[in-house]
């Protein structure tokens, strides 16, 4: 652990992925320090989703190292008692299990860590509340539930482990626009109220404007950090921020950087 | 679906039953028009004589082939999960056995009966035996298929959470595979009612009675025609009444596993 990042966050350097004789990414180096909220935006196939699973462990880079948060052993023992995870991952789609309640299907990195009964409801009812679901929802089954509805359970599901970093890939794109500016603003709600590290995948500019403090431009063939644009709106961030010509100018000059990559 | 719920669907069982009188009312009037003879083809009304004349023999015949069949369908489930989950743990397993599997699915059956006879003596056991081998199949392949075909991104997540192996099977894998195994069950009922018939083809029951099989061949022998109409009535209805069984324990069984917000 010699690096300050190793400890407080994220560290990605001269990361490379390769799948045979095609290269998904070349050098991708980021710094992502505790508690901060960063997006990754790029033209698609550029690896946004092949970095989230780098950084998630789900696979290995070819080259390159990811550092991520370490708890100390003390830390680390007790967080496995209550059921703390280092990471929560939110995928593209809900990803729930279709025969098990909303309320097992949150429970559930609680119940693989073996933590009580009790616990589990009592977190599950915390996460419940912070994505607006209610208590009548926990005996349904997924399939009854609407995509929006399903991804909040999935985005509970993320929190009740009480995670120190969250990936995110492109988890709203397929929810209508009015409900992914009601998401995003929970998503800020509880990134505020937890103080998570969140790394988000998306396509969509404005998204990653609203939400985050930095914006990561991703290049492809292979795909790379092209330019990082920092975000200087305050925090809370209302829906009427939308509305301003700085927040529209600042999506247009991303969307700008896009257009090239993608060219 | 429950039972009550499918007497109120008037949609779906009124269709097949006025097939069925229509087919039997043209049966009859061939059969009479026709100066069709009795040997080669009995009328619709000297079947069900038979089959209420005979009701004795024929009862316990149907009695005694559901009792094999069902006890091979049994057999077959419990040891064909077990299978799929042994080849759903890795390839290699998969790669050195399933060809093995496969003869299951392909030697003729009526080839391997008297040897299962031979090897386990007269009597049910070896009526079982031939059933069971016919229904195994099926479930391996569905058990080994729904094991196999979990979306990535849910042992993703179960990966992400540190599931141990146990976890990993007992929370996924099987719950997951269940749909697959119900499927297979279904399948396999079909083939336990062949199995059971052409077992008793080779085998008797000793004093306890006579099964389907042994009564289909008799009746050949004795050119008792409308004796075979009649059981060849009760063996489909064995084979419907399995598959229904099957179909409303599914049902029941998978009511909240609907994959389709997967």
């Amino acid at each position: 652990m010699s690096s300050s990042f190793a400890e407080n966050g994220i560290s990605i350097q001269d990361l490379g992925v390769q799948f045979g004789s095609s290269r998904i990414l070349a050098n991708v180096n980021l710094q992502i320090p505790a508690g901060e909220f960063v997006s990754i935006v790029g033209p698609s196939g550029c690896g946004k989703s092949t970095l989230l699973r780098c950084v998630a462990n789900l696979m290995s880079p070819s080259s390159g190292t990811v550092q991520r948060i370490a708890a100390s052993d003390e830390h680390a023992s007790s967080n496995k008692r209550n059921g703390n995870s280092e990471m929560s991952f939110v995928f593209q789609h809900a990803n729930l299990l279709p025969w098990r309640s909303v309320f097992g299907n949150i429970a559930l990195p609680l119940e693989l860590a073996g933590c009580s009964r009790e616990l589990m409801r009592t977190e599950v009812q915390r996460c419940r509340a912070l994505v607006g679901l209610s208590a009548d929802d926990d005996k349904k089954l997924p399939r009854m539930l609407s995509g929006g509805m399903q991804m909040r359970v999935s985005l509970a599901r993320a929190i009740v482990s009480r995670p120190r970093l969250m990936l995110l890939d492109e988890p709203f794109g397929a929810l209508d626009e009015i409900l992914r500016q009601q998401m995003n603003e929970q998503l800020l709600q509880i990134w505020q109220g937890e103080r998570t590290t969140m790394l988000f995948v998306t396509h969509n500019v404005s998204e990653a404007v609203f939400l985050s403090q930095r914006v990561v431009v991703l290049s492809k063939n292979p795909g790379t950090v092209f330019q990082i644009i920092d975000v200087p709106f305050p925090y809370p961030r209302e829906s009427a921020l939308r509305a301003t010509m700085d927040f529209v100018r600042l999506v247009e000059e991303i969307s700008c950087r896009l257009y090239e990559v993608a060219a | 679906m429950t039972l009550s719920h499918f007497v109120k669907r008037r949609d779906i069982w009124l269709p097949p039953l006025l097939a069925a009188v229509a087919l039997v009312t043209l049966w009859d009037l061939a059969v009479r028009l026709g100066d069709i003879r009795p040997y080669l083809v009995p009328s619709p009304s000297v079947v069900a004589a038979t089959l209420w004349s005979e009701r004795s023999v024929l009862g316990t015949g149907f009695w005694l082939t559901s009792q094999a069949a069902i006890c091979g369908l049994l057999g077959g489930t419990f040891l064909g999960t077990i299978i799929g989950v042994v080849f759903a743990q890795s390839i290699a397993v998969r790669r050195a056995f399933y060809p093995y599997a496969i003869f299951l699915q392909t030697v003729p059956i009526v080839a391997i009966a008297p040897l299962l006879v031979l090897w386990l003596g007269q009597g049910i056991q070896s009526v079982i035996a031939v059933a069971f081998v016919l229904s195994l199949f099926p479930i391996v392949t569905n058990v080994t298929v729904g094991m196999t075909s979990i979306p990535s991104s849910l042992l993703d997540l179960f990966t992400m959470y540190g599931a141990n192996r146990w976890q990993r099977f007992y929370k996924l894998q099987f719950p997951f595979a269940l749909a697959h195994l119900v499927t297979g069950v279904r399948i396999s009922s079909g083939m336990a009612v062949i199995g059971a018939i052409v077992g008793e083809f080779f085998v008797g029951y000793g004093g306890r009675g006579r099964g389907l099989g042994y009564l289909i061949r008799e009746a050949v022998e004795m050119n008792r025609t409308d004796r075979l109409f009649a059981v060849v009535i009760l063996s489909t209805l064995l084979g419907v009444c399995l598959f229904v069984l099957t179909g409303l324990f599914s049902d029941k069984l998978l009511s909240r596993w609907t994959m389709r917000h997967l």
